[in-house]
């Protein structure tokens, strides 16, 4: 037993020696990768040799960082450890739960001053405005709608209040649009994707059904859209960030049958275009921003249709998914941003005749957001 | 430069092994070992080998001196060497105890403690003429920086290094057995240590008794595979170059009695304090009073040299205290205990340790210990129960594999299938070491527990 | 004193002073906050750049430039880029830590406005340089970010 234990170790050196010299020679080889798709962020490449960054450390931190990041096979090493995790029960991941029908965002703490310098300031701005309809839509995420898929322990309550105090905190003259029930309905369909944070247009198809009745828009079915397939293979920020495997999403874009003319134009993408959606962006490391070619300080849709609604829509990228379903019932549609926005919102109210405020946020990205308080002037 | 790292493994080891076992002259291998050392010191952090060298000379004319001299002389030459290092120590780890107004952002060198106590290590034995002082500076330099030792010990004695220095070849069957350790080593640290580190975080705030239960237990495991994980990297990669380190860890939650506990955490530690401090101070040999004393002063400074708080000493006496209490007072009823009460008697008594270990003040110790018993907490919350469900594989497998079970059953597969059996488990170790690097891939944050030290 | 006391001595000294050098804190500067700001942004066109008001340094730095002596802050006049820069000095050493945290906030704001959509202005912003040296105290965000600290611990 002793001849063996023996034979054991020298078995192992023999296969574990060469490992790691040939592991070291192809890392050395091959060229660096700028990008990593999976993780969606850049590679560190090697680094430049200075004086100063050996001598304060910084350089030998990132050779460090060069030879993981290009590391032979570190995609099928992330996935394994993935793969691992699954194994031996583990049902989160930094802060993504590995829920029954895919991966979920946890429902995050909010931050309290901000969200009340926020919903202060979007009670200000609208009472600057009294002939303004103004109207206030809240997307709850995947963790608080569909909860049956949630590993056991775990609840969406969180965000249940946390969105109940927003609805509560906004002042009457605001129209608010509260959709949980109906996404809870359907919660067995597919509203979330099972790889990314972002809602499907299924979601916001329901979304808006509920936003059209309140509007007196009258009743929509699906069959008032042209539904076209854009993804079959969309993986998105939760896939990147837990390097899962096997799982993947589909994106579709409902085009309203009666959907107007329009031109978009985005002056920091330089896009001017009569399409809101973007091919490069479906070809692009997010494939979500297929909508709206992703998130912008300012962009406008202008329409050929005899509606006198003009609409300025106060968003984060759920909105993107929900804009091309509002795109027949108002004349223009402006929207913006506020984390890239700084210029004075006041002159284009005047400027674009604005008739009606929309916000539309999701919780999880609401409840942290510190931009749109200054952007409103509060 | 940490082990459990891809550059560390895949490019830093192959190139010094390759060195190491291409050179054949005992003095250059030396040279090359000291200056690979040097380099795995100054990684990050280059003015912090200026210190290390400092030291390495200091210690070598120090000793030569004191080799040299004699009786009053000696003595006053000794007593510098030491209260140097000390002192320095001391103003890194410890002026803010003293001093806690002192807003003085420092930058204390890694593995401070632990080369402090091997260099002491070398001035004692050289004073006790248990060794004879280095004349090679070369050597020295290698007992003082060897990589392998260097940032997280173990705190191997000079005397027990001593005569490898000059001559430590390559043996075939311990370079295989320490590839096989550095495997172990680095399985327990990436994929036990670091995944019960995120469940240990996760419960810091639990308010619920399920939930501290969790909290210190998960920490119990996560320290023991962290700390001892890194001890067998260290002690595999001294076997890879001809070193024959002794154990640092044996099975510590096997233990049957606090004073066997402390037989088998930190031997290294505990070994040095007992050769350098407890025996010179007399040890047992002396009157009752003055044996408490000895008892005191030792796990007070155990305490301390984990750090400057409070939770460390009081962790330290705590253990003192257990210790005389075994003497005095419980021994004849543990020896005639089941194993199994014993068995849960040390594992109470050690939880309870690291949970003020743990902590970083005495308030959110006692915080814990209190909720841990009923008050102030409810008896679960949800938190605790997801991450019970979400980790209790791991736990368990953190919990068997703390125990010997891993050798007697590899023993007994190898016993009973002979050559498949090694076939068989060697691919099993390659594939264990395949799935730690994924783990270590993934992963930029997870610093070991005992780095601060 | 034979060759090994003499070492000992030698190392004893070397050890001082480097302990000496690494207690060290860095000293008040004495110079102008105008001379000081013009050596900086020698490197930088700053024509490129906005300097921001009060408004705005409470605003994204959620810093209010009246509890300091003296402060500037300039921004890049294109909205998504990430590339800013401040120079302050303080009324009194304790003001240090607060200033380090806020802009430590505002760079992983920054961070997280940029990640995924800019990469390379997030990682501008990774490359970021906060340097305090007592009553100074300089944070840029710029391609040559190490130049610009250089050339702002030279005007000190």
């Amino acid at each position: 037993m002793e001849k063996h234990k023996q034979i054991l170790s020298r078995l192992l050196m023999i296969v574990w020696v060469p490992i790691l010299v040939v592991t070291m020679i192809i890392n050395l080889v091959i060229p660096d990768k700028e990008l990593s798709t999976i993780e969606n962020r850049s590679l560190q490449t090697f680094p430049s040799i200075t004086m100063d960054s050996i001598l304060d450390g910084s350089f030998e931190k990132e050779l460090d960082t060069w030879f993981s990041d290009q590391f032979v096979g570190r995609n099928t090493f992330i996935h394994l450890k993935y793969i691992m995790n699954r194994l031996t029960g583990n049902k989160k991941i930094d802060d993504v739960y590995i829920a029954k029908s895919g991966l979920m965002e946890e429902a995050v703490e909010a931050n309290g001053n901000q969200l009340n310098r926020n919903l202060n300031a979007i009670n200000q701005f609208v009472s600057l405005y009294p002939d303004l309809n103004a109207e206030f839509l809240l997307v709850p995420n995947a963790i608080s709608v569909q909860e049956d898929k949630l590993p056991s322990f775990v609840s969406g309550n969180l965000q249940n209040e946390q969105m109940d105090m927003v609805y509560n905190t906004l002042n009457s003259e605001i129209k608010k649009i509260d959709v949980r029930n109906t996404l809870k309905e359907h919660a067995d369909e597919y509203l979330y994707y099972k790889t990314d944070h972002h809602w499907t247009s299924l979601a916001a198809f329901y979304t808006f059904s509920d936003f059209s009745k309140q509007n007196g828009l009258g009743n929509t079915k699906k069959s008032d859209y042209d539904i076209y397939t854009v993804s079959t293979h969309f993986k998105g920020t939760l896939s990147n960030k837990t390097g899962s495997v096997g799982l993947k999403d589909t994106i579709e874009i409902y085009v309203p049958e009666n959907n107007s003319d329009y031109i978009y134009t985005n002056p920091s993408k330089s896009i001017k275009s009569r399409s809101l959606y973007s091919y490069q962006g479906l070809t692009s490391k997010d494939p979500y921003t297929v909508f709206l070619s992703g998130n912008s300080a300012y962009s406008k849709l202008e329409m050929n249709n005899d509606s006198n609604r003009r609409l300025i829509v106060f968003k984060d990228s759920y909105a993107n998914a929900f804009i091309p379903f509002l795109v027949p019932y108002y004349r223009t549609i402006t929207i913006i941003d506020p984390r890239y926005y700084f210029e004075d919102i006041s002159k284009v109210m005047v400027k674009e005749c604005i008739t009606d405020v929309l916000f539309l946020y999701n919780t999880n990205t609401f409840v942290l957001d510190t931009s749109l308080a200054d952007v409103l002037g509060g | 430069m940490t082990f459990n790292n891809v550059f560390f493994i895949f490019l830093f080891l192959p190139v010094v092994l390759f060195f190491n076992f291409i050179i054949k002259n005992k003095i250059l291998k030396n040279l090359f070992l000291v200056l690979f050392s040097f380099l795995f010191y100054a990684w990050g952090n280059p003015s912090t080998l200026v210190l290390l060298i400092l030291y390495i000379l200091f210690n070598y004319f120090t000793g030569l001196e004191i080799d040299n001299s004699e009786g009053k002389q000696r003595t006053i030459t000794f007593v510098i060497g030491i209260s140097v290092q000390v002192l320095v120590l001391f103003l890194y780890k410890y002026i803010k105890l003293l001093f806690p107004f002192l807003s003085v952002e420092l930058n204390v060198p890694v593995g401070l403690s632990f080369f402090t106590f091997s260099c002491l290590s070398y001035l004692i034995d050289v004073y006790t003429k248990k060794s004879r002082a280095q004349s090679n500076l070369l050597h020295l330099s290698l007992y003082i920086s060897f990589f392998g030792k260097i940032s997280m010990g173990p705190i191997v004695q000079y005397n027990q290094m001593e005569k490898e220095l000059e001559h430590h070849p390559f043996q075939i069957q311990l370079f295989c057995d320490g590839i096989k350790l550095f495997c172990i080593g680095l399985c327990k640290k990436a994929i036990l240590a670091d995944s019960l580190s995120i469940v240990h975080t996760n419960l810091s705030a639990s308010s619920s008794v399920l939930g501290s239960w969790l909290f210190a237990i998960s920490y119990m495991l996560q320290i023991y595979f962290d700390f001892s994980g890194y001890s067998d990297m260290a002690i595999g990669i001294a076997n890879m170059f001809g070193f024959h380190f002794n154990k640092n860890f044996d099975h510590p939650y096997n233990a049957l009695s606090i004073q066997d506990f402390w037989r088998r955490w930190h031997i290294s530690l505990s070994r040095w304090f007992r050769d350098y401090i407890y025996i010179p101070l007399g040890g047992n040999r002396v009157s009752n009073g003055k044996y408490i004393r000895n008892i005191f002063v030792v796990w007070f400074l155990t305490g301390l040299w984990h750090g400057a708080n409070w939770t460390f000493i009081i962790w330290g006496l705590y253990f003192g205290c257990l210790l005389l209490l075994e003497k005095y007072v419980l021994k004849d009823l543990l020896e005639k205990c089941p194993r199994f009460i014993c068995h849960i008697y040390t594992w109470i008594l050690v939880l309870i340790s690291w949970v003020f270990f743990m902590s970083p003040n005495l308030t959110q110790a006692f915080g814990v210990l209190g909720k841990m018993i009923g008050i102030n907490a409810s008896l679960y919350d949800m938190n605790a129960l997801f991450y019970l469900r979400s980790s209790v594989v791991l736990i368990l497998i953190g919990i068997v594999f703390s125990f010997p079970v891993y050798e007697k059953l590899e023993s007994y597969v190898l016993g009973r299938w002979k050559q498949k059996a090694s076939i068989a488990l060697t691919i099993v170790y390659v594939v264990v070491f395949l799935i730690s690097i994924s783990y270590v891939i993934s992963n930029t944050f997870q610093s070991f527990l005992y780095f601060a030290f | 004193m034979n060759r090994y006391k003499a070492g000992q001595l030698f190392c004893i000294i070397c050890i001082a002073v480097f302990m000496l050098f690494q207690f060290k804190q860095p000293s008040d500067s004495k110079k102008n906050f105008e001379d000081v700001v013009q050596k900086t942004i020698e490197k930088i066109d700053v024509s490129q750049f906005e300097q921001q008001d009060n408004l705005a340094m409470k605003r994204f730095l959620s810093l209010n430039p009246e509890e300091y002596e003296n402060i500037i802050y300039y921004k890049d006049i294109d909205a998504l880029k990430s590339r800013e820069f401040v120079i302050v000095k303080f009324k009194n050493s304790k003001q240090a830590s607060y200033f380090k945290l806020n802009i430590e906030n505002r760079i992983e704001n920054q961070i997280n406005v940029f990640d995924g959509y800019a990469q390379d202005q997030a990682d501008l912003l990774k490359e970021a340089v906060i340097d305090i040296q007592s009553n100074y105290a300089l944070y840029v965000v710029l391609e040559n970010a190490k130049e610009v600290d250089n050339a702002f611990l030279l005007a000190l």
